[in-house]
């Protein structure tokens, strides 16, 4: 699921990527927001929700939401948020800030799902064989590819949405 | 089921009628939408027909569409939406049949699409029969490529 403001779905060629050139939003009032962010302090902007894309599907365990925000300094702001079905697992939010709309846009490209894998070692007290070890190393980079291919069919729906390219 | 074609299959490829190309935008996995002047040389839909579609794609289709650019190259453009999964993107350039057989091969068939369930919940899909279901998906597209696998694109 995902949508994206008038104003974001625009032709990216046509919107001004740069501070001081861009208008003012078009879809009300600005907003105060406050990210908090996983091992980082808060994000704090005042600005707009340009686009929001979340991969909730009921049968994953796991699912990612992108928001993307113009900050009122014409600046933009990328969420990236993973959430867990189970409670026992911590949600995690990373944000960023940048100069212009290309460079979030790259971010989204660049993120690599595999840094939120959780890699959990192998019980070591027990006797493990070489090809028990190979196995949980095939199982681990599965999930790797998994995660990462989850996250892409995310990011290429919001650019897609955001019609940027 | 197998869905008619939305477009017949044009017989001979040639990048002079211009008249025929229009404007493109694949959506694609991880990256900005790709940007074609482009004619649509080929479109398959493969359906069985269930309705278990994640995010407004239907579940268990594939759909194959090879586009011819104005710069007279040929481009895949593949949607892979399996059962209780998030539906998959790709595209790329071909050269051949063969290559389009390979990334139909590719996308359609890597256990990466399948959705992560638990062991009971993947015996109780063997049980019913989807799995086998899902597998025969890429091979009714390759059966609609027939007349392209035998020349270069």
């Amino acid at each position: 699921m995902s949508y994206a403001s008038e104003e974001a779905s625009m032709n990216m060629a046509e919107m001004p990527a740069m501070p001081g050139n861009t208008a003012p939003s078009a879809i009300g009032q600005a907003m105060p927001f406050r990210i908090a962010r996983s091992g980082a302090r808060p994000l704090k902007f005042a600005g707009s929700e340009l686009a929001m894309a979340m991969s909730f599907t009921p049968e994953l365990p796991y699912w990612y939401e992108i928001n993307l925000y113009r900050t009122n300094a014409s600046q933009f702001v990328l969420a990236i948020r993973l959430f867990h079905q189970s409670e026992e697992k911590r949600d995690t939010v990373e944000a960023w800030q940048f100069k212009s709309l290309d460079e979030a846009l790259a971010a989204i490209e660049h993120y690599d799902a595999a840094a939120d894998v959780e890699a959990v070692l192998p019980d070591t007290t027990g006797q493990h064989c070489a090809a028990e070890i190979a196995a949980q190393a095939f199982e681990l980079r599965a999930r790797i590819e998994t995660q990462r291919e989850h996250y892409r069919g995310l990011a290429g729906e919001i650019l897609h949405e955001l019609d940027a390219g | 089921m197998i869905a008619e074609p939305a477009l017949p299959v044009k017989p001979a490829f040639s990048a002079s009628r211009a008249e025929v190309f229009s404007d493109v935008r694949l959506r694609v996995d991880g990256q900005r939408p790709v940007r074609l002047a482009a004619s649509q040389l080929l479109h398959v839909v493969v359906d069985d027909g269930t309705a278990c579609g994640v995010d407004g794609a239907e579940a268990d289709q594939d759909i194959l569409t090879l586009y011819l650019t104005q710069d007279g190259d040929c481009v895949a453009h593949i949607v892979h939406a399996p059962c209780r999964a998030r539906p998959r993107y790709r595209s790329a350039p071909v050269a051949s049949g063969d290559e389009v057989a390979k990334l139909v091969h590719r996308v359609c068939t890597d256990p990466a699409a399948q959705p992560a369930m638990s062991d009971a919940a993947r015996a109780k899909e063997h049980a019913s029969g989807k799995v086998q279901a899902a597998a025969v998906l890429p091979r009714q597209v390759m059966d609609r490529l027939g007349p392209f696998l035998k020349q270069d694109l």
